[in-house]
């Protein structure tokens, strides 16, 4: 309809070809886009459909549960505060994870990107640990910081530390010698060369291993909690798993579906404002 | 002290200033840089003085040894052996009493026109007020009106190279190394940073380095020109520009020492031009 509205303006003259063909493009597009959201649903709507036929039909509901009992539950869980209560535990250790973890990780990665012969000694040592599996330290933080929040911040910090820990590293150590030259010719000591062009140099790079770290840091969290915890979303789906309860376990994967979703979704915008970002100023 | 080898043998020295202070004093360097598979001499023996005030071009094929020359009065190096003295004394750390404006562009790209030009006083400590205003003052000189919020990365290379000679000319350094700064410039643009440039060093009274690799810019602003040999870089040729000043970059190569001192500069570097891949 819109389409012909739109051809008609430009026969009668009132629009421009091209200004035709930038309507013609954007409603083409909106069209498009809005076919694909459309499949997308149906999509969603046919698998919950046939998983609800199929429980207790084709397949005994013990093993696969269904999406009906899956809302309940997560109504049930969402009115007693169970899911906010876990959720918010797993979210707090996922933050004093992510931060303590960020912190020593561009700090490690400055000084190491700086002083060479640091680096040349522990760069083979930092390799090792980092191509441990994160999971396999987890009992072991465990045994040593008890079943407590302290473990999980622990475990999603280690996990993060080295996302950010080799962005800055990596950042640190492309810096430019030129501008470092520079700088100092002008009488820049070590710290207004540090501040002044290591930094901004390589805060592209930390700001990289600060976006990627972020899901990571939930990651470590729910693994942590799934190890050993009396609280959070991760020892929510083992005690469910424990007690062969497949409906709890389809609650609490779907809150991890939906925070996860919304960190992603949160993350893209940021970037996409972030994408104009090309410089930070100096500092004194 | 001055070489009596490196006394100019031909020219009549319309500004001699020979019996100034030695600024640059360097005396028998060699530069070598080791490498893996082979080690090269940059420069070899090379002995040469700049005297305060003066304006020297260094000539020579590529890879002779002229930047390391500025590198090491820059105090980014050192030479392997031989002596280089800044006003009588090494220079064992970055020489916070020059300019140098490399070849390369190094404005910093995360900060704007205005940042960069106003970056060394700022490292100096000169206050906030004060240092808009010399900045104001800098970028109006240097013709970069209206883009002191720019960055680097949306000017264009001229436009660069002033912001760059401007963030070094600002805390006023008592010497300016310069290494090909107008290499990448059109030949009109060229001109007029050329003419800027002799302005500013008459009027400021700085003492100058300035590689190039183009006869006639050096014989347009040196008063003495240096012919390097190919690698490793030796002095071949000292000869005073006895061409008066002020000069007119624009109407120079009518003057009727000109075309004579193009000619022994040519035959100086015929020679190792055929050693270096260009000229």
């Amino acid at each position: 309809m819109s389409l012909t509205r739109a051809t008609d303006e430009f026969l009668d003259g009132t629009i421009d070809s091209d200004t035709w063909d930038a309507k013609m493009y954007t409603r083409l597009q909106r069209r498009r886009r809005r076919r694909v959201i459309t499949t997308r649903i149906l999509l969603i709507v046919v698998v919950l459909f046939t998983w609800e036929m199929a429980s207790g039909r084709l397949v005994d509901e013990f093993w696969i549960s269904k999406p009906s009992a899956v809302i309940r539950r997560a109504g049930t869980w969402l009115a007693d505060g169970t899911i906010a209560e876990n959720l918010l535990y797993t979210l707090q250790s996922t933050v004093y994870g992510y931060v303590c973890g960020s912190i020593a990780g561009i700090a490690l990665g400055f000084l190491l990107g700086r002083v060479r012969f640091l680096a040349e000694v522990l760069d083979p040592l930092i390799l090792a640990v980092y191509s441990i599996p994160k999971i396999a330290l987890a009992p072991l933080f465990i045994l040593w910081f008890g079943i407590g929040m302290f473990s999980k911040v622990v475990i999603a910090a280690v996990t993060v530390f080295f996302l950010v820990f080799y962005n800055t590293y990596r950042g640190a150590r492309e810096v430019d010698p030129d501008l470092i030259d520079a700088v100092r010719i002008m009488g820049g000591n070590r710290r207004q060369v540090l501040l002044g062009v290591v930094l901004p140099s390589s805060m592209v790079w930390i700001f990289t291993g600060l976006r990627i770290a972020i899901p990571y840091a939930l990651t470590g969290a729910v693994v942590g909690e799934i190890v050993a915890s009396n609280k959070g979303v991760g020892h929510m789906l083992k005690v469910s798993a424990n007690t062969f309860d497949t409906t709890g376990m389809f609650v609490m994967l779907g809150v991890l579906i939906v925070t996860s979703s919304i960190i992603f979704v949160v993350l893209n915008r940021v970037e996409k404002k972030q994408s104009g970002w090309s410089a930070t100023h100096l500092h004194d | 002290m001055p070489d009596p080898n490196n006394r100019p043998h031909s020219a009549i020295a319309v500004t001699d200033r020979t019996d100034r202070e030695v600024v640059v004093h360097a005396s028998r360097i060699t530069k070598r840089f080791l490498g893996k598979r082979e080690s090269i001499n940059a420069v070899s023996d090379l002995t040469v003085d700049v005297h305060a005030g003066e304006f020297v071009c260094l000539v020579g094929p590529s890879g002779c040894g002229k930047s390391t020359l500025l590198n090491m009065t820059a105090g980014l190096m050192s030479p392997t052996t031989g002596v280089l003295l800044y006003r009588s004394a090494p220079v064992p750390r970055p020489n916070t009493k020059i300019g140098y404006i490399t070849q390369k562009d190094n404005l910093l790209p995360w900060a704007t026109v205005a940042d960069n030009v106003g970056l060394a006083l700022k490292i100096r400590g000169v206050p906030k007020n004060q240092r808009r205003d010399a900045v104001e003052r800098t970028i109006h000189v240097l013709g970069l009106d209206g883009f002191a919020e720019s960055y680097p990365a949306q000017l264009s290379g001229g436009m660069r190279k002033r912001a760059m000679l401007g963030r070094t000319l600002i805390y006023k350094p008592e010497a300016l190394l310069l290494d090909e700064p107008f290499g990448a410039l059109d030949a009109q643009l060229k001109l007029v940073m050329q003419q800027e440039l002799l302005r500013i060093c008459q009027e400021e009274k700085i003492t100058t380095v300035f590689v190039t690799h183009d006869i006639a810019e050096a014989i347009t602003l040196a008063d003495r020109v240096v012919v390097m040999s190919k690698r490793p870089g030796r002095v071949k040729l000292d000869c005073q520009i006895d061409i008066a000043r002020p000069r007119d970059v624009f109407g120079i190569r009518s003057h009727p020492r000109f075309g004579p001192l193009h000619d022994e500069l040519w035959q100086a570097l015929g020679d190792e031009m055929l050693a270096g891949e260009d000229m």
